[in-house]
């Protein structure tokens, strides 16, 4: 039996950089910021002031009514990126592939809206008064098990919490998932809606984010200036196919998922990463010098972004390009590897670097653009040493 | 070691849990066996006035029992319960499976722990820390990082790997009441993929505070059984009434049979398969036909080239709802033909209540002990039967008997089914 290989053939985002893919490369290509002053509540007493936010977003286009009531913000976000990235995949789930479909998410902590409203019920009106969703809206699972319901995915599926690594743990889960022939399609990505006032106390709490109110000094990984981690919310779904299976249904390619690892390690120290890396590389059969982008976890915080950048210096010298869209989502958490995987996609689809990199530790703007990449590695490390790197390849 | 050249098998290597009939294995092995109930009622529940008034506890914790003095103490410390549990259980099964920081080599070992609500009592008690007891909006004042890891299940894993130096994978899964079983499975499938050899699987729920018992009373999930406290947990009983509550962490070291073999590590049972699925149904309520879980069950014996009649004993999630132990009687009865009679099934949720991510787990364990001593805990409180669940429940008392090859499962909310089967070690599969 061959190999079985896992491509990626649909994309669905709602991010603070666009409703669909097109409106979120538009943003990228552009170096248009979707941070902002936050504006979702009233953010007087509490210490962050902004974020990577999404507005304009029609949620009645992709929920329905009834589900609406029943679930968090977090779970919206994540229905409407499923039925994008379904619609753009041009598949349907049907009584024939749904046994083999799986459904796996990264998400922190669930739903911070319905939790909060759960507290106000039970201290303000009593027990007897919380809403019968909370349960069910609450946790982080809530997202597979509506994306599973509404679709009728019936699959090997599972959810992911940790930290910045969630949506990558569903991602390298869900992608083996297809490898090792429990499923041949899988809905991998993450989701996030942190933006409330408790929300946001908590992931402060982390110690890592930035409390600036400057939203045009704020978010700015790898710079020695940057003041922390700017929150962000949304989410990114992707259509994982077994290779053959999408070549017999003649699906758009966007690319191959060729190499994957996941290690742990000190989360000051670099060398966790490094072997993480250069085990992706392995198994993709690719060397460094044959990796054309990088799309870091540079996430803004100085010891994290230091990190990176040693191991990656180590492995591919001071010339190789590197893009970080953090810089204009903020941090998606759960769903920022999935969306630094759709930014990858989009690289070598438009044959088109975003209009701002890091090259030779050099921010830059304003520069030929234009160039075919076909080796982008992706790398998504946690606050705690936890380090994932995936590459794709262009096989177009 | 012929055995396994071909096909990578999987050992459970190391035990440790922290429940509330026991926070040593053989402790919790005999008050299984013995059919005793640890649920009591709890006045905190009284109090609110809900319906539902009885939990089930852990009793006299202290991490100092567990953990030496040194830096990961003083970092459970200060977190979460579920943190402090699903620590202290890692570290008993390390060391129940005599693996040191320095007797293993770090690169072939990984992590993936579970929990369904993580710490949640913690966040609501800095809920109403910010917010005047719940009555004003929030103000922001410092509470500090437990905050954020109270939130991260991933937090337990993280620290083990710290302290051990384990750095092949390292994650946490959220998925409810399967996600113990999950734990387990997705562990033995990382091991049989040859990326790793040795996987710390570990489950942790810390889940007894106010919104959780208020979010579950409110759809009628917790029992309202009528009786002693105690008897309140009584799955497949024509009377029961509701789930009971309860807390509690489990973790189990797996390991690649030759790497067990070759560190002459002791061998409680080995993994023979695993399989999930969604019903794609509903959130919480069940379907009529039990297709799902039957497909579930049946794959499982499928990828573990097992017959029904292999199974000689089910360790059932058999939560106490009227539902769900329906449901799964229906399940049996689907999957097993005639042979679902024969089968002895039995709940431990019937003596210490439903711990949604660990519960799974120590059915897990529970099943383990049935392996070593030859005996199968009975489902306590099963003592008027539902004509509708009539499958040999093993009612009341211990039952004798050599279990070779046993079958758990988990379903959870999400509609997720979970399925793994476990062998009591032999060297010829």
């Amino acid at each position: 039996m061959n190999k079985r290989r896992v491509v990626i053939t649909g994309v669905g985002t709602v991010n603070p950089c666009g409703i669909g893919k097109k409106e979120f490369w538009n943003s990228i290509d552009q170096n248009i910021s979707g941070i902002e002053k936050i504006t979702r509540f009233d953010t007087t007493n509490t210490p962050i002031k902004i974020a990577g936010q999404i507005n304009d977003l029609d949620i009645s286009k992709y929920v329905v009514k009834r589900t609406m009531v029943k679930t968090d913000t977090f779970t919206h976000y994540a229905l409407a990126a499923t039925k994008m990235a379904l619609a753009d995949a041009a598949i349907d789930i049907s009584q024939e592939n749904s046994n083999r479909c799986g459904v796996f998410i990264g998400n922190n902590s669930g739903g911070w809206e319905i939790c909060e409203r759960g507290f106000k019920e039970l201290y303000n009106d009593g027990p007897e008064y919380v809403n019968p969703w909370q349960a069910t809206a609450w946790f982080p699972t809530a997202a597979q098990g509506y994306i599973s319901i509404e679709h009728g995915i019936k699959g090997f599926s599972k959810t992911f919490i940790a930290d910045r690594v969630s949506g990558a743990s569903a991602l390298y889960f869900g992608l083996q998932s297809i490898i090792n022939g429990k499923n041949d399609l899988a809905l991998i990505g993450g989701t996030e809606a942190p933006l409330s006032p408790f929300g946001t106390i908590c992931y402060h709490e982390s110690g890592e984010l930035s409390i600036s109110t400057d939203i045009t000094r704020a978010s700015l990984p790898f710079d020695e200036n940057s003041t922390g981690i700017v929150l962000g919310e949304g989410s990114t779904i992707l259509v994982l196919e077994e290779y053959e299976k999408a070549l017999q249904r003649k699906a758009t390619i966007y690319g191959e998922l060729t190499g994957w690892a996941m290690t742990v390690g000190n989360a000051k120290d670099s060398s966790s990463l490094e072997k993480c890396m250069n085990k992706a590389l392995v198994k993709s059969g690719k060397t460094s010098k044959e990796i054309g982008l990088i799309v870091p976890e540079g996430n803004g915080n100085v010891v994290s972004d230091k990190r990176e950048l040693t191991a990656i210096k180590k492995i591919f010298g001071d010339q190789i390009e590197i893009i970080t869209p953090k810089k204009l989502t903020g941090h998606l958490y759960g769903a920022s590897t999935p969306t630094d995987i759709l930014t990858a996609l989009l690289v070598m689809q438009e044959e088109k670097i975003p209009n701002s990199i890091y090259k030779n530790l050099e921010y830059k703007e304003d520069f030929p653009r234009q160039r075919e990449i076909n080796s982008i590695l992706v790398n998504a490390s946690s606050r705690k040493g936890v380090n994932l790197s995936f590459v794709l390849e262009n096989i177009n | 070691m012929r055995v396994g050249v071909f096909m990578k098998r999987v050992v459970i290597t190391g035990i440790g849990i922290i429940a509330p009939n026991g926070n040593r294995k053989e402790e919790y092995w005999n008050n299984l066996f013995s059919g005793k109930s640890f649920i009591k009622e709890d006045p905190l529940m009284v109090n609110m006035g809900i319906n539902s008034t009885v939990n089930c506890t852990i009793n006299d914790f202290n991490i100092d029992d567990f953990l030496p003095k040194g830096s990961l103490r003083q970092e459970a410390k200060g977190q979460a319960d579920f943190i402090q549990y699903g620590v202290a259980a890692g570290v008993e099964a390390l060391k129940d499976s005599a693996i040191s920081r320095n007797s293993i080599c770090g690169d072939d070992v990984g992590l993936i722990f579970s929990s369904a609500i993580g710490g949640t009592p913690t966040i609501e008690k800095i809920y109403r820390d910010l917010s005047n007891q719940g009555k004003n909006d929030l103000v922001y004042q410092a509470v500090g990082e437990h905050f954020y890891n109270a939130g991260m299940i991933n937090y337990p894993a993280i620290l083990l790997a710290n302290e051990y130096n384990f750095t092949n994978i390292c994650t946490s899964i959220s998925t409810g009441c399967t996600a113990g079983l999950d734990a387990i499975g997705m562990s033995y499938e990382a091991i049989k993929s040859g990326d790793v050899k040795v996987m710390l699987a570990g489950a942790s729920e810390a889940p007894l505070t106010e919104i959780t018992y208020a979010t579950l009373d409110i759809i009628n999930a917790l029992s309202v059984a009528k009786g002693e406290p105690h008897t309140r947990s009584r799955p497949f009983d024509k009377t029961r009434a509701g789930f009971v509550i309860s807390e509690g962490s489990a973790c189990l070291v797996l390991e690649e049979l030759g790497h067990a073999l070759a560190r002459n590590a002791t061998i409680y049972g080995e993994v023979l398969s695993y399989a999930s699925n969604n019903n794609a149904y509903h959130m919480t309520n069940l379907s009529g036909d039990a297709t799902p879980m039957v497909n579930v069950i049946k794959q499982a014996l499928t990828e573990g080239e097992l017959t029904t009649s292999d199974i000689d004993y089910i360790n059932a999630h058999g939560s106490s709802t009227k539902q769900n132990d329906l449901y799964e009687t229906n399940a049996f009865k689907s999957a097993f033909a005639k042979e679902a009679y024969q089968i002895p099934i039995s709940s431990t949720k019937s003596m210490i209540g439903h711990s949604l991510s660990s519960a799974s787990m120590m059915g897990v364990i529970s099943t383990i002990g049935s392996f070593i001593y030859e005996k199968v805990h009975p489902t306590a409180h099963l003592e008027i039967a539902d004509e509708s669940c009539d499958l040999n429940y093993v009612p009341q008392n211990v039952l004798k008997k050599k279990v070779k090859t046993g079958m758990v499962t988990a379903s959870g909310f999400g509609g997720i089914h979970s399925v793994g089967v476990f062998r009591k070690y032999q060297e010829k599969r």
